[in-house]
């Protein structure tokens, strides 16, 4: 692994367009910027590495024998909850950026013959 | 074209053209970048995000609403930028299932949700703090088996 000692202010380019910035240290944490082209996605690794796990899990499982989940007795989808998450052109402004709420309207799955296997 | 897939799981299933979903930036961790969705009829929750590109791969996925009723996808201006999503009413999102024999264990992953528009998908970090990698999917049996009140209550909260 390549280690660069940097200030705080100081940069790192990595290729032709990714800047690394040290914004500030303070005690064990460093606070750092990033500018990056807008197709490259940036994760915290702990993140990163905690769902591609889940994502290799769940691609071993598979739900043929599970029970059909529901919701828990007494609740429903609440209809203000989805007509507000229906109609999200709304925004709503949180820190910096905005929040976007984003409908169930769901794709169409291609249909299994019923005979196929599921396992 | 349809496509024909020869999946390890279902066997030669037809893909039509419409049915087939780009990922740009594949899937967190995994490098296919085609899919298509596959489901089992209306009787059942999941489907089936199946690779294109690799016959033996299949994420079982559901929408999220029917059992978590109060969930939400945020994300970032960026974000939304970044992966084009201009029109939120016309996303359809799906989590990952993690199925077991178990109902206890079984769990879906609100924090990384997959959402698809206009023939593309992506899977985003969801910034919603009530947003779990491994929410139990039968909350319930999860429950149950804590072994502890100081259990049950922290998968409550969990879920």
């Amino acid at each position: 692994m390549l280690n660069i000692t940097r200030k705080v202010g100081e940069k790192i380019i990595i290729g032709e367009d990714v800047v690394l910035e040290v914004m500030e240290v303070s005690g064990s944490s460093v606070r750092i910027g990033i500018q990056a082209p807008r197709s490259v996605p940036v994760y915290r690794e702990e993140i990163w590495e905690a769902v591609r796990a889940e994502n290799a899990a769940a691609a071993k499982s598979a739900p043929s024998k599970m029970p059909e989940p529901k919701a828990p007795p007494g609740t429903s989808p609440r209809p203000s909850v989805r007509t507000g998450v229906r109609t999200s052109g709304q925004t709503t402004t949180k820190g910096t950026g905005t929040t976007v709420r984003v409908p169930q309207q769901q794709s169409n799955p291609v249909n299994l013959k019923a005979d196929q296997p599921t396992t | 074209m349809p496509i024909t897939l020869n999946s390890a799981r279902f066997g030669t299933v037809e893909i039509p053209e419409e049915g087939v979903i780009e990922f740009p930036m594949g899937l967190i961790g995994i490098e296919s970048h085609r899919y298509a969705l596959l489901g089992q009829g209306e009787g059942s929750a999941f489907v089936w995000l199946h690779s294109l590109d690799d016959p033996g791969f299949a994420l079982p996925v559901m929408s999220p609403w029917p059992v978590f009723v109060d969930y939400a996808v945020e994300i970032s201006d960026g974000e939304a930028e970044r992966i084009g999503i201009t029109n939120a009413d016309e996303t359809s999102v799906y989590v990952t299932v993690r199925a077991s024999d178990d109902p206890a264990e079984c769990s879906v992953n609100l924090r990384a949700p997959i959402l698809i528009s206009g023939g593309r998908g992506f899977q985003v970090i969801n910034e919603s703090p009530a947003a779990p990698v491994r929410a139990p999917l039968f909350p319930e049996s999860a429950q149950l088996e804590a072994s502890s009140p100081e259990a049950a209550s922290a998968a409550s909260s969990a879920a």
